[in-house]
């Protein structure tokens, strides 16, 4: 199924479009106004996309780096493959930890490989404490947007939900509701026995791992439940501690136009001898779930680079239309039309690439520079060249087309044939001047606008009559 | 699959992904560092500080440190603080907190506003003692701070360093604890020298490295103001899980 | 001076009268201009769609059409932006083929450009008595980073009344085939722009994009809107 037709639900809510379009709007505004106060930006947009291509150069090193230091330090470094290794890894762990509920901050990784429903299905309780996540959790939906996963609620849903949910008296406020979520998440902060964090980034000469937050409830996670664990997707691996001058100068002015979110915590394995506080165990998951085969791909290794600040999703256009869900995947927006064919390349939409104008609005605003357009004309010829898991919707047709074309721009006389079949055909759809209905599978187009007539003669007509197009 | 197996799956993926590649090193990245001076580094820390909703107040020498503290205390009404035992918040002496607790309170501190962030931890302090309970985490056993700072309205920590141009302090776990004081009480206060505030990032980290702290530290965590969500229509709400007031108290003078 | 126009298909077939307007801008301007017949089309649809060979073989016979000609002028960003910066990589590196390609696309110039840094002019003797907004193409805007030309051409023209298009530099829902394959996105997109457009009072929304126009255009009529969309060139041709 199209795009087209999956995105109608969205495109035909008001309410919602009205609600993408002002948080995202706001969010570019306070992006704009941090980016302000920073005359080294662009500067910094290329030392972060050196960097990245750097550490994805040597990747292995790395890794193996970042391992050895974070069992020194008295953590322990699992590796999964994909994802159903990633939820037997976590699962084994809980197991061998007597933990029947674990407490989530949020982690894209989570959503990947499908966390929540496999430790669910194993006889865990599992709850999301960032407080976005904790109300798609609730209304049982799937994050819209990578910094703000509810975006799509208003605060009258909110509202609504939890009276529904949990029977409280009906409030819209944010404040209260928020404080209705620390209330319940507090006690449960306490006595699970496990946390799950992910990683915003990894450093390989020291063995940490940074978590970059604002509610305080990464750090409750990390630091309360006797066992926490790291999600990690390789790719996040980054050489030197030096380098996180770079990443967290970039990543919340891009993400959220904060010059520095509330809390940024460097986690060095476990608690250690004289700590009064902090988990006994820290396992780190290196996750690969196709990045290995991105990495492979020279066009798509680029698109490793990401740093998740969704500065992308808030400017393009599409996205602001039609929203996160439409996407069909964890990953929404630009980059989610290059991380889905990547990573979920059975499961995600075939035409994922084509629903772009290609208009470049999201490289503009990428902190590490992926050329976001140019990824997707990739996609597209091999989506065209039929390389794809899934079938592209109408490939034949549209290969046909467009050879056809081609024959017919390959030489001014094909093309004079081909201008004048154009005109005949235009007529003979033409109503009053118009052409108020173009046919199958160009209908497209008339389904929302009108498509004018040719004129009556072509501009190359009107300049060989006479002058012979020459003027001295 | 096992996961030793696993591991030689994805480095084995890994190095066949890159085979042949050449990647240019990305070298050190020249910061703007414009020279300033201490006074110019406070007065930079405590706007940006306050910019990020954090009370930021500068005292000179120890004795003024105590009695800036003694007022957020005196003013927060709480029957049980917290404070942690790094390493240069035990020259105070936690019990003069409580003997030093009739001196007035100072009017800097912000308005308690319980009412809109529902948040109301723990009992209130009615009984003569303006303070309640000062307890040193340094005198408990291991098992109990984490429950010591859940019951508690106040945490008191140190911290490490402090960046200017983010209005950032840096709380550094370890020996000195800090971590759950800094996180579970409602209210954090936190005591940083002058001498340890640094312009920016760039420098925040080579301090780090240059004392060796993410060696010695299992959580170093950067703290910018309280916290905050605004998950719902991007609404801001102060006071979420972490803190809901932070209060610094940058000390001059010290050696 | 005398430039070789690259009409684009669009133009040729829908919008003769631009490539009229730009004529007579070169007619006051005193420059010389040829056609060389055998051009037909930049291979953008193809490229955009992801059939590199179609475009490939549509770029070779561009290349060829325009072997002969100095300064290339043509009345659209999106034209000149594939030419100048995809046609050359169509062809194997290090090949004559490349080569040729890049010799031709390093002349190639989008019309408002080739006013303003070519030509050094920005007031070609335009008088046009009505309020204008104008909106930023993608691919001119970012893919050739025109801005500042279409503006200082508006800014020139007698009597007009220019007034700022708000997201002036948000896309406006074409996208070449992205119109057809996901009409539904595409009028979102578009009526956006056009509701912008109106907020601001204009009578005309001003781009130098054919594909832009024929989409907000078709919509204007769709909806009987109280808006016309003009090309640049149109604007500059009135006297």
């Amino acid at each position: 199924m199209s795009i087209d037709v999956t995105s109608r639900p969205a495109l035909d809510d008001d309410r919602l479009r009205g609600l993408l379009r002002a948080v995202t709007t706001r969010l570019m505004e306070k992006r704009s106004a941090a980016i302000a106060g920073v005359p080294e930006w662009e500067r910094l947009r290329d030392q972060a996309r050196a960097i990245k291509r750097e550490a994805l150069a040597h990747l292995d090193r790395l890794l193996i780096e970042f391992e050895r230091r974070v069992t020194e330090n008295g953590g322990t470094v699992h590796w999964a493959a994909d994802a159903g290794e990633a939820c037997r890894v976590v699962e084994r762990i809980a197991a061998a930890n007597q933990v029947r509920r674990v407490v989530k901050s949020k982690s894209m990784m989570s959503e990947e490989i499908g966390l929540n429903t496999f430790l669910e299905q194993a006889g865990l309780k599992v709850v999301e404490t960032d407080f976005g996540e904790y109300i798609i959790q609730v209304a049982g939906e799937r994050p819209s947007h990578i910094i703000a996963p509810a975006i799509h609620k208003s605060r009258a849903d909110v509202g609504r939900l939890f009276t529904e949910k949990f029977g409280t008296p009906y409030t819209d406020e944010p404040g209260q509701l928020a404080a209705y979520a620390r209330g319940v998440l507090r006690d449960e902060f306490c006595n699970a026995r496990m946390g799950i964090s992910g990683a915003n980034f990894a450093v390989a000469a020291t063995g940490t791992i940074v978590i970059v937050e604002n509610e305080g409830n990464a750090r409750m996670c990390t630091t309360l439940p006797p066992v926490h664990v790291a999600l990690m997707g390789i790719e996040k691996v980054v050489p030197a501690i030096e380098d996180l001058a770079v990443f967290l100068t970039l990543l919340p002015r891009n993400a959220t136009g904060q010059a520095m979110t509330s809390y940024v915590s460097f986690i060095t394995g476990p608690r250690r001898k004289g700590d009064r506080s902090g988990p006994e165990q820290l396992h780190v998951v290196l996750i690969d779930n196709g990045r290995t085969r991105m990495l492979g791909d020279p066009v798509l290794r680029d698109v490793l680079a990401c740093i998740r600040c969704g500065a992308c999703q808030n400017t393009c256009p599409v996205y602001r239309s039609i929203g996160g869900h439409s996407y069909g995947g964890v990953y929404a927006g630009p980059i989610g039309s290059l991380l889905g064919p990547g990573l979920e390349p059975r499961t995600s939409p075939p035409d994922l690439p084509f629903v772009s104008t290609l208009c470049g609005a999201c490289a503009d605003v990428c902190p590490v520079k992926i050329d976001i357009p140019g990824a997707l004309l990739y996609l597209r010829q091999r989506a065209m060249a039929g390389r794809t898991a899934k079938r592209l919707p109408h490939r034949r047709a549209w290969e046909i087309g467009l050879r056809a074309w081609a024959f017919a721009m390959a030489g001014p006389r094909r093309y004079s044939v081909a201008s004048r079949a154009l005109r005949l055909l235009l007529r003979a759809f033409a109503r009053d001047g118009r052409v108020p209905r173009l046919p199958a599978p160009l209908d497209g187009w008339t389904q929302v606008r009108d498509f004018p007539m040719p004129a009556r003669e072509t501009f190359r007509q009107v300049i060989g009559r006479g002058s012979n197009g020459r003027r001295e | 699959m096992d996961e030793e197996s696993s591991r030689d799956t994805v480095l084995a993926g890994v190095r066949r992904a890159n085979a042949g590649r050449q990647a240019e090193g990305a070298g050190p990245f020249a910061w703007p560092a414009p020279p300033l001076s201490v006074t110019a580094l406070v007065d930079l820390f405590v706007a940006r500080a306050e910019g990020a909703q954090a009370s930021a107040s500068v005292v000179s020498g120890f004795a003024e440190a105590r009695q800036r503290v003694a007022g957020i205390l005196a003013k927060a009404a709480v029957s049980q603080t917290v404070v942690s035992d790094d390493a240069w918040c035990s020259p105070w002496d936690v019990s003069q907190l409580s003997r030093e607790n009739r001196s007035r309170p100072e009017n800097d501190s912000r308005p308690e506003d319980h009412s809109r962030t529902g948040f109301d931890d723990g009992p209130r302090n009615h009984s003569g003692s303006d303070f309640g309970d000062v307890i040193a985490s340094a005198k408990q056993s291991d098992g109990s701070v984490t429950m010591i700072a859940k019951a508690s309205g106040v945490g008191i920590t140190s911290a490490a360093y402090g960046i200017a141009d983010t209005g950032t302090i840096v709380v550094c776990s370890g020996e000195a604890g800090g971590r759950a004081e800094s996180l579970l009480p409602p209210v954090h206060v936190a005591l940083l020298k002058a001498t340890d505030l640094v312009p920016g990032l760039p420098d925040l980290f080579a301090a780090l490295n240059r004392d060796r702290r993410f060696g010695q530290s299992s959580a170093v965590t950067f703290i910018t103001g309280p916290s905050r969500t605004a998950d719902i229509e991007l609404t801001l709400t102060i006071g979420v899980h972490g803190p809901r007031q932070l209060f610094i108290v940058l000390v001059k003078d010290i050696p | 001076m005398r430039v070789s126009i690259f009409i684009t298909c669009l133009v040729d077939e829908f919008h003769p009268e631009v490539g009229q307007a730009m004529l007579a801008v070169l007619d006051r301007l005193g420059i010389g201009y040829d056609f060389p017949r055998g051009q037909t089309c930049c291979g953008q649809p193809a490229f955009n769609s992801g059939c590199r060979a179609e475009a490939t073989r549509i770029a070779r016979h561009f290349v060829t059409a325009f072997a002969g000609s100095g300064t290339i002028v043509a009345p659209s960003g999106s034209c000149a932006e594939m030419v100048k910066k995809h046609v050359p990589s169509l062809f194997a590196e290090g090949s004559h083929e490349r080569e040729e390609a890049e010799a031709v696309a390093e002349r190639v110039r989008e019309f408002s450009d080739f006013l303003v840094n070519v030509v050094k002019v920005v007031d070609v003797g335009a008088r046009f008595p009505h309020r204008l907004t104008y909106h930023d193409s993608c691919h001119l805007l970012r893919g050739l980073g025109i801005r500042r030309e279409p503006r200082a051409l508006l800014a020139a023209v007698r009597e007009a009344s220019v007034v700022d298009l708000p997201s002036s530099d948000s896309c406006c829902g074409f996208g070449g085939t992205f119109a057809v394959k996901y009409p539904a996105i595409s009028g979102e997109m578009g009526r956006e722009k056009l509701q912008h457009a109106m907020q601001t009072g204009a009578e005309y929304l001003v781009a130098c994009d054919t594909g832009c126009l024929m989409h907000l255009r078709g919509m204007i009529a769709r909806h009987d809107l109280p808006l016309r969309a003009l090309h640049l060139v149109e604007v500059l041709a009135q006297t």
